[in-house]
């Protein structure tokens, strides 16, 4: 039954802490009048049919939610591989070929499965998306300043061919 | 009456729910569908109105389920419902104003045909004339069963000044109902 009155608190003690005695017993008094009021007026019911409505449009949003998820997982999927293979690139150079430990050991493992022609080309293809990568850092920064070298350098030329067709006449 | 269930099974299904299964939805909407009606319906006033949030609410609570704790999902699940009628008020008002605005502009006055889902009882109509805030906390401490403590926690003040809050609205309340019987 819905109270004014928690029955999980001690309204008692909680009146006493913010009312005087008499005042208290005003809060109560009102209190009480609220509940009769509500249990006189109760408030209407939602239909069984609104129900059943609120029901059949949960299961087709948990369904769409569901169809969803398939490609939220696949991005996150693709993007921590991509984050491995760029990990890989960066780091393979550097790292010794062999280190202690089981981590190592189980990678051992693990290239032993693949045979050696697979090896051989996730190799080249690791070489090549790296130099493609320092391509791209250095080239980034190069390119722009060599294309901006072109422009000045036409521009030169031409300033001094208006200047000389100037002085002509 | 809904609020006797148990606080164990409640949390069971709010587990359920978080695993994304239907049953689990289906039992917290037959278990919490008659005291979130109530609620809207006194604040609202109708039932259309009062059927719109309470199917909007539980879609809500569809998506926002994975954030909540199931040991404090009532006072989770009313929050969203205060935060719902917010939102509805503001919604009201914009379109009462703009409303108000077009039959200046008519210069008509035409009286609002009230259908069945106006037919409002008479506490209903009398908490309608209290101000939305103090209408809604009278709402929320009767149908959500919040301590005052949790009341206060959710309302994010002391609760010496939600529980005056409380008591300030009902004394009020009294006074309107009290005065249309004489």
């Amino acid at each position: 039954m819905n109270k004014f009155k928690n029955k999980n608190e001690n309204l008692d003690s909680l009146l006493a802490k913010f009312f005087s005695a008499s005042e208290a017993k005003q809060v109560k008094d009102d209190f009480s009048f609220a509940d009769g009021a509500f249990e006189k007026f109760p408030a209407a019911k939602p239909a069984e049919q609104t129900i059943e409505e609120i029901k059949r449009k949960i299961a087709v949003k948990l369904s769409t939610q569901k169809h969803i998820s398939w490609p939220r997982v696949i991005l996150q999927a693709a993007a921590v591989a991509a984050v491995v293979v760029v990990a890989a690139v960066l780091t393979w150079p550097d790292k010794p070929a062999s280190t202690g430990g089981s981590a190592a050991k189980i990678q051992e493992q693990d290239i032993q499965l693949v045979s050696e022609t697979d090896i051989s080309l996730y190799e080249a293809e690791i070489a090549q998306l790296n130099s493609e990568l320092l391509t791209l850092n250095y080239g980034e920064e190069n390119g722009t300043n060599g294309r901006l070298l072109d422009l000045t350098e036409q521009v030169e030329v031409e300033i001094i061919e208006t200047d000389n067709t100037f002085w002509k006449g | 009456m809904p609020m006797d269930e148990s606080k164990e099974k409640i949390e069971q299904l709010v587990e359920l729910c978080k695993k994304g299964q239907s049953g689990g939805f289906s039992q917290l909407v037959d278990v919490y569908s008659s005291r979130l009606y109530g609620y809207f319906y006194r604040l609202a006033g109708n039932r259309d109105d009062a059927n719109e949030l309470v199917s909007e609410l539980f879609l809500k609570i569809t998506e926002k389920i994975g954030s909540c704790k199931s040991e404090t999902f009532e006072p989770w699940l009313f929050r969203i419902a205060s935060n719902l009628f917010t939102d509805y008020i503001r919604t009201k008002k914009r379109r009462e104003k703009m409303l108000n605005k077009m039959a200046e502009q008519c210069l008509t006055e035409t009286p609002v045909e009230k259908d069945d889902g106006y037919l409002t009882d008479k506490l209903t109509k009398q908490m309608q004339k209290l101000d939305a805030e103090t209408a809604e906390i009278i709402a929320m401490r009767f149908y959500s069963g919040l301590s005052f403590e949790e009341l206060a926690k959710m309302r994010n003040e002391p609760i010496g000044t939600c529980l005056s809050k409380v008591h300030r609205g009902i004394k009020r309340l009294r006074q309107l109902m009290e005065n249309e019987n004489e």
